[in-house]
């Protein structure tokens, strides 16, 4: 997880293949973005009851569906009604992100290839979901190296989702995905505690220096120095890592501000909280997951309870990253694999799954806010004006600074890509 | 600095962006030259190629002319293409403006960015192509100047030539625990190393070659080294990720024919067409079969359409055998033309009909989240089936197979997903007793008693009818093409054509691959086992011998090993024997300033390279240095057949077992930490390589996993165990002796004066905590009394202070580089 410019160097020559190097990656044009938050709701968001405004299903309530033989249009039941100076459309469920429409760029005309949860999930973290491939965060990171070397540059905070999206496959395994386990701080990372104390380790470190350095004949043996170096971070982590993600400290106001006061906030509110401050120890990418979406049955009442777990504690996000001045360089994704159907089979309480059309959302470093960007057709069955998985990878990476056709890791023979042969950047979303 | 450049370089000459932005600097700068001022002499066009040199393809430049190579790329100074261009010598009445040279200065350290790949002539680019080096005939080189060993004969050559004196062998301690670690990937136990180390000089060493080589631990370590490669996972990957109970028969396969020596020729034969190999008994039946599931353990979707599924399920199989034995790429044809190595995307398709033509049987039916578990199987021979192995009861075996699989895929549709419709459910159970019924009234009486003893085993088999494959346009399932008759790629079609009519032709793909005058196979073979030997390969490109992977440090030592390999009948245990024992394997690792300076990066081999030990190798060899090693292990059928999700036991089991890594039920995208924390690839891709990482995770791994501070608490209260049994012995030469054996146990040899000491002093620290001083009114000689002071120790105290202390030392040791390194 700790690499430094030395390891990483040693560890190229070594056989790790191309090394990302910022200065040769960079895009022409200026970022802002140094990390990424992912707000992952995990199951497919309905987006026409939260973020996508279809007037046609209001008006047209009830008719048979046009596109999908069997189903009734059902429209949302609670209105997605003009937020903010720029009045887009955001459900009124969500009222405290309401408040930061203008911040808000509604991306309206998402698509994705897969319309089975694995998959489209797959395909959403990594771009792909035919073959094991490298997450977006291990790219990220690949591509950008860490700010902080004494904390995982990617960090999933209960993710609540297989591996294979957060894995670095072919990448080195520093580019991995640490999950986070937000309901047990004391133990989050693996092997942080030191069963002896620190007093007697210190000591036993010092006897393994001394064995080591011994072997040092050679001044050009940078793998031994890096070993050396490794037991010296992994000694410091054991302190700063627990304080970095101490919440204990935190003030009352703050923990109100996520809602973390709320029994319905408080558990997300947590994951948000976290994200916070792994964003400002230095952390690249965070992914912060969220169950629950796959709502076949009970849309309405469920959508309004998932909606009330989120909103104080997103909008306590968005207001504390601005407090401390990180939003203006961190990119928060928030959205779903897919979307869901505007209409209810035959005697359904709920929506199945809608992969033509979604909706996703982005805030935060470079991002031009208060537009809907992208569009879905009437109803909001297929994107009219479409953006596609690899668009907005492309468009993510372009954010922090990176050209996406640039960033390639040699493996099989050929140079990989988080877009593959595809991906263009949507110029619409930035600022 | 030097790093740094390499890495810079390394850059400008792989990543995709700089070949485009090459590409541009090529098009605009170095091709107009190139046609304006050199292809009237310099190009397959010309009427009389000057010096055998034609220009017009970035293959023909780097293969060069009568004079040998004209450009090695990002090397100025070793072109003698440049020199020419450079000098005015070329072109010859018209020599080049200074700002022109620079550019092609520029260009070749660029790494010669070229993308006229593209060539009109397919025969030309065809002709050129096969003039690579590794696409060139394995030619022995003349050996018999070199006295004594070849090897050493020819690495002393490149040595002396540079003006390098190799570095001193290694000590004994070394060179036992080397030799352990790379023939069985475990250490030598602490007698082990003395029995070397006291046994007779000048034959001891190649003694202990020989039992090495016939020890189990044999297999274990080289098998894996395949498995890697072969890709090997026990469930089906990606999403649904079913298990597959019976996978490790394959894993058992490899292992088995490493510790039996199989002929690398027969390995790759059967593994690739095993089914359609002739066999003379039940056994060799089943060999063949279980050899096959080569094909079918790679990573599947289940989920995908039939289309995509096959054609994934395909490309996965053609990658694995062409990357995995070849060394070539041909996958990568899959969508395109190859962007560098001389293969069409009609190739790659005329390869893809071979394995379309062929079924699997991998225990899988495709199908969404709510249909598709259980399908077919092949069947193994045993004891109770052999007599209809005898009979040759073929259409009763076949039956028996049939009525198995489907009994299984009964029960299996039964357990589909309630969201799966009544019709879709109806629908496959009643096709299923339907063919049940007939297979059963077809069945002879007195045979379906051998049912019951029929084992699974995943395998291939042709398909009944054979049919030719269209070209997916794009690599798209739903556009297809022009027809593509089954052929090998056309740069190998100088070779007879093969006979596809009646099988899938399989058998001829692996007979080809394996024949002794195929350039490839054997070169790619023996660089692996280089590079496991020496830590660096011949070539450090283990699964691309194409135009990116480069050129061997060393073409005569790689032809040697080749030819020698070939000649010994393909014997991986007389190839590695016969590298152990030169003088190249036994020297040190030592560092040396002078041979430093002129080739650091130890391409002359006038050193042996450190090796980081593999994942697999750090916990067995904590496992077998602690006493725990379980020599016994379970398989995934012991624990379920059924497919749809790991048990608790079996993923309990995965955790907990202590039995060599290579046996532990390798579920994909399942977590084992100690074995990610030191780099397992990720089972779902074909790894040549692994990584070699140092990070904090390891460390703190190391130093605070409860599962290691254990061990090391165990093997110290075992040491003390054995004090307290050794009653009356010196307290002091008892700890300098559990100092020796920690030592010896961890790192394979004794202290040296200043680590024992500091060892020492470590032991005994706060020892003092158990000592108590007593004041004692004494009356001395001359009749007057004085204080003394007695100094009582607690024994019982003291020695636990001791046992930690001493399992401290146990930890630090396994936390230094020498434990986790082969010197």
């Amino acid at each position: 997880m700790y690499y430094s410019r030395r390891s990483l160097l040693q560890a190229s020559s070594a056989g790790f293949g191309m090394l990302a190097l910022k200065g040769l990656l960079a895009d022409e044009a200026q970022a802002n973005g140094k990390r990424v938050i992912f707000i992952y709701c995990n199951g497919g968001m309905t987006h026409t009851d939260t973020f996508d405004y279809k007037p046609e299903m209001i008006k047209q309530d009830g008719i048979d569906d046009p596109v999908s033989k069997g189903r009734k249009i059902v429209k949302p039941k609670v209105p997605l009604t003009p937020a903010g100076e720029s009045g887009i459309q955001i459900s009124e469920l969500f009222p405290e992100l309401r408040k930061y429409a203008d911040d808000l760029c509604l991306i309206n005309g998402m698509k994705s290839k897969s319309g089975n949860h694995n998959q489209a999930r797959q395909l959403l973290h990594t771009g792909n979901f035919q073959f094991t491939r490298p997450s977006m965060g291990s790219w990220l990171l690949y591509g950008l190296g860490t700010e902080n070397k004494e904390l995982p540059g990617f960090i999933t905070i209960d993710a609540g989702i297989g591996p294979e999206n957060y894995g670095s496959a072919f990448l080195p395994a520093i580019y991995q995905g640490t999950g986070i386990n937000a309901n047990n701080l004391n133990n989050a990372i693996p092997n942080l505690k030191s069963p002896i104390g620190m007093v007697s380790q210190r000591q036993n470190l010092d006897l393994l220096y001394d064995f080591n350095n011994m072997r040092l004949q050679d001044t050009e043996n940078s793998r031994l120095q890096g070993l050396i170096e490794s037991y010296e971070l992994a000694f410091r982590m054991q302190t700063s890592v627990p304080q970095t993600i101490d919440i204990s400290k935190e003030s009352p106001q703050t923990l109100a501000k996520y809602g973390i006061n709320n029994k319905t906030t408080a558990k997300f509110g947590k994951q948000c909280l976290l994200a916070k401050k792994f964003s400002e120890a230095g952390v690249r990418f965070i992914e912060i997951g969220h169950n629950g979406f796959d709502m076949h049955r009970d849309i309405h009442v469920n959508i309004a309870k998932k909606a009330n777990e989120m909103d104080k504690p997103i909008a306590g996000l968005i207001q504390d990253l601005k407090d401390c001045g990180l939003f203006d360089d961190t990119i928060i994704l928030f959205g779903s694999e897919f979307g869901r159907t505007p209409g209810f089979k035959e005697g359904a309480t709920g929506r199945d799954h809608n992969n033509g059309g979604f909706s996703m959302w982005m805030a935060g470093g470079g991002v031009k806010g208060g537009q809907r960007y992208g569009s879905t057709s009437e109803f909001g069955h297929k994107a009219v004006e479409a953006i596609d998985i690899h668009d907005l990878h492309a468009t993510i990476l372009h954010l922090m600074g990176i050209d996406h056709t640039k960033l390639t890791y040699r493996y099989s023979g050929r140079d990989f890509r988080l877009t593959d042969v595809f991906g263009n950047i949507q110029e619409g979303i930035i600022a | 600095m030097k790093i740094a450049y390499v890495i810079i370089f390394s850059i400008l000459t792989t990543s995709a962006f700089a070949q485009e932005a090459g590409v541009k600097f090529f098009e605009q700068n170095i091709l107009p030259v190139l046609q304006t001022q050199c292809y009237s002499c310099h190009s397959s066009k010309a009427k009389d190629v000057k010096g055998g040199l034609a220009l017009d393809t970035r293959l023909a430049i780097l293969n060069g002319g009568d004079g040998g190579p004209s450009v090695v790329p990002g090397k100025v100074d070793e072109s003698p293409l440049f020199d020419y261009v450079e000098s005015g010598d070329m072109p010859p009445d018209n020599p080049l403006d200074k700002q022109t040279v620079e550019l092609f200065r520029k260009w070749i350290k660029m790494g010669m960015p070229d993308n006229r790949f593209k060539h009109e002539n397919r025969q030309v680019e065809l002709k050129q192509a096969r003039d690579f080096w590794s696409f060139k005939k394995v030619r022995r080189p003349p050996v018999g100047k070199y006295d004594g060993d070849i090897i050493d004969g020819i690495v002393n050559e490149e040595l002396s030539k540079a003006g390098i004196t190799p570095v001193e062998q290694a000590n004994d301690y070394i060179l036992v625990r080397r030799l352990y670690f790379d023939l069985i990937g475990l250490p030598p136990s602490e007698q082990q190393t003395r029995q070397f180390i006291q046994g007779k000089k000048d034959t001891r060493y190649e003694e202990l070659v020989d039992n090495l080589l016939d020890d189990d631990g044999f297999g274990e370590k080289w098998g894996r080294h395949w498995l890697d490669v072969a890709r090997f996972g026990e469930s089906s990957g990606q999403d649904r990720n079913l298990v597959s109970p019976y996978a490790w028969r394959y894993r058992d396969w490899v292992i088995n024919a490493f510790n039996n020596d199989k002929p690398y020729d027969d390995f790759i034969i059967e593994q690739i067409a095993g089914d359609l190999l002739p066999h003379r008994n039940y056994i060799d039946y089943n060999n063949n079969r279980v050899a096959t599931g080569f094909l079918t353990i790679g990573t599947k979707n289940i989920q995908a359409q039939t289309k995509q599924f096959e054609a994934d399920r395909n490309d996965d199989q053609i990658d694995v055998v062409t990357r995995g034995f070849l060394g070539m790429t041909l996958s990568c044809a899959r969508c395109h033309d190859h962007k560098f190595d001389p293969f069409s995307q009609k190739d790659y398709y005329g390869v893809y009909g071979l394995f379309d033509n062929t079924e699997n049987l991998d225990g899988l039916y495709r199908g969404n989240n709510n249909t598709g578990y259980v399908g077919d199987y092949e069947f193994l021979v045993n004891k109770e089936t052999e007599d209809l192995y005898k009979k040759k009861k073929v259409d009763e075996w076949f039956l028996l197979c049939d009525i198995k699989n489907l009994e299984a895929q009964i029960e299996s549709i039964k357990t589909w997903n309630k969201r799966a419709t009544e019709q879709q459910i109806e629908r496959e159970l009643k096709k299923r007793e339907k063919e049940l019924e007939e297979a059963k009234a077809k069945l002879s009486e007195g045979y379906i008693e051998y049912l019951e003893f029929l084992e699974p085993v995943m395998s291939v088999r042709d398909k009944k009818q054979m049919k030719e494959s269209k070209l997916a346009i794009r690599g798209e399932v739903n556009n297809l093409g022009e027809e593509v008759p089954r052929r090998l790629p056309e740069v190998f079609s100088d070779r007879p054509n093969l006979n596809f009519d009646h099988t899938s032709g399989r058998f001829q793909l692996a007979t080809w691959i394996a024949d002794r005058t195929n350039p490839l196979t054997y070169r790619v073979h023996v660089n692996r086992v280089w590079r496991h030997l020496f830590g660096k390969g011949i070539l450090d490109s283990f699964d691309n011998f194409g135009i990116l992977g480069g050129e061997p440090t060393n073409i005569q030592l790689m032809n040697y090993l080749s030819s020698q390999f070939v000649a010994s009948r393909f014997s991986n245990k007389a190839l590695i024997k016969t590298i152990v024992m030169s003088d190249a394997y036994k020297r040190s690792s030592d560092f040396n300033e002078k041979n430093y300076a002129s080739d650091p990066d130890n391409v002359l081999l006038w050193r042996m390279n450190e090796k980081r030990l593999e994942a697999e190798q750090i916990r067995d060899a904590l496992l077998f240095v602690s006493g725990k090693l379980d020599e016994s292990h379970k398989n995934i059928s012991e624990f379920q057949t059924d497919i749809r999700r790991p048990t608790k036991e079996l993923t309990k089991y995965i955790q907990d077992t202590m039995s060599r890594s290579i046996y532990i039920p390798s579920l994909r995208d399942n977590k084992i930490e100690i074995l990610d924390k030191f780099d397992r690839p990720d089972n779902s891709l074909l790894a040549a390589e692994r990584n070699v990482t140092t990070v904090s995770t390891q460390a703190l791994y190391l130093m605070n996993n409860p599962k290691i501070i254990m061990m090391c608490r165990e093997m110290a209260a075992k040491i003390w165990k054995r004090n307290m049994m050794m009653g009356k012995t010196m307290p002091s030469l008892l700890y300098r002796n559990n100092i020796y054996h920690v030592f010896n146990t961890l790192l394979g040899r004794p202290p040296n004066k200043e680590e024992f000491d500091k060892a020492m002093a470590f032991y005994l620290k706060g020892t003092e905590e158990a000592e108590t001083i007593n004041l004692v009114n004494k009356k001395g000689e001359d009749g007057e009394e004085f204080v003394d002071y007695q100094t009582k120790v607690d024994i019982k105290k003291k020695n636990e202070i001791m046992e930690k202390n001493l399992a401290n030392l146990i930890q630090i040791l396994i936390c230094t580089g020498e434990f986790r390194n082969v010197l």
